[in-house]
């Protein structure tokens, strides 16, 4: 599969072909991921449109042989921060984020009941409620969640892609994922399929 | 031997990287170790981490599964024709010029001039 490319010998013609045959695989797993990251299909078919280009603009940036899916994930990444959520930026976390996070899972076991009742919720609560919660979580949670829990990418790959410090990344992490836990929960307990805890 | 290598690391502890033990992203192997070491002994944190490691297999099942739309053709025939035709980049500068005059009488006359910036990329037109 790799592929060695001579850049120096590589004419214009070549480098869009490149693209052609190892970027464009890309554009169902990119249209999802702006689907999530813009809620609308109008918007998310601009957004990964808007992706390409840039991509192929830059293309000549793109060092080969290094991963092409996580370039591309940076480029719709900062494409969306920096034109599709403008009139709607929400103000920055505080620095203390990270020691606010560790307290709060640090505090205790978690009790039979609980656990058995997230594992519920996941197992049985339909697709669209699944997506409906993580369109709830604020976009700063929501982008950590899904590059790491739907495509795989490790803490230091999403600090990359979303253009912060890997302790900031845990952090949106960790918390997005408890809330998308309690949201679910929640859902499972309006639905009926999680009988509440007794006091 | 301090009580902590002797007894390894608390509860707390442990409970305070389940996430990262599971993500696999503690990084360094002794940490790694003395979580292993303490999960032998200790049931709660053991279940703690087991019922971690199914939520995270499970979470990752269930979003994986409701995120799988697909691109609607018109826009994979547009993106083909970025990279077959190409597109073409424009970009346009901004600048602002600021003069200051002060004339014979000791009257400042200022002047801004600015020229607007854009960036757009524009499709080949289609045929």
């Amino acid at each position: 599969m790799t592929m060695t490319t001579d850049l120096v010998k590589e004419s214009a013609q070549e480098r869009n072909a490149r693209f052609e045959r190892d970027a464009l695989a890309f554009t169902d797993q990119l249209y999802s991921a702006a689907m999530r990251y813009t809620k609308n299909p109008h918007d998310a078919k601009d957004l990964v449109q808007d992706t390409y280009l840039k991509a192929f603009s830059s293309f000549h940036q793109f060092e080969p042989g290094t991963n092409l899916r996580a370039w591309l994930y940076r480029v719709l990444t900062t494409t969306f921060i920096n034109s599709y959520r403008k009139g709607q930026r929400q103000p920055l976390i505080a620095d203390n984020e990270i020691e606010d996070w560790q307290l709060a899972k640090s505090a205790s076991h978690t009790s039979d009941q609980g656990k058995s009742a997230e594992v519920e919720a996941l197992e049985k609560l339909p697709d669209s409620d699944i997506k409906r919660a993580l369109q709830e979580i604020p976009e700063e949670f929501r982008i950590p969640v899904y590059l790491a829990d739907v495509e795989g990418f490790s803490y230091k790959e999403i600090a990359e892609i979303v253009g912060a410090p890997t302790g900031t990344v845990m952090s949106r992490l960790h918390r997005g994922r408890k809330a998308l836990r309690t949201l679910l929960t929640d859902y499972a307990k309006e639905r009926g399929y999680v009988v509440e805890e007794k006091p | 031997m301090t009580p902590h290598e002797l007894f390894g690391p608390p509860c707390v502890e442990v409970l305070s990287a389940v996430v990262m033990f599971v993500d696999g992203e503690i990084s360094d192997t002794s940490h790694v170790q003395q979580i292993e070491s303490h999960v032998e002994s200790c049931i709660p944190c053991r279940n703690e981490i087991a019922h971690e490691r199914r939520m995270h297999q499970l979470m990752n099942e269930a979003l994986q599964r409701s995120c799988c739309e697909k691109a609607p053709q018109e826009l994979h025939d547009q993106i083909a024709a970025i990279a077959h035709q190409g597109a073409t980049f424009f970009t346009e500068v901004t600048m602002t010029e600021i003069s200051i005059e002060i004339d014979e009488f000791g009257q400042v006359e200022r002047h801004e001039i600015t020229i607007e910036h854009s960036q757009e990329f524009r499709l080949p037109p289609q045929e």
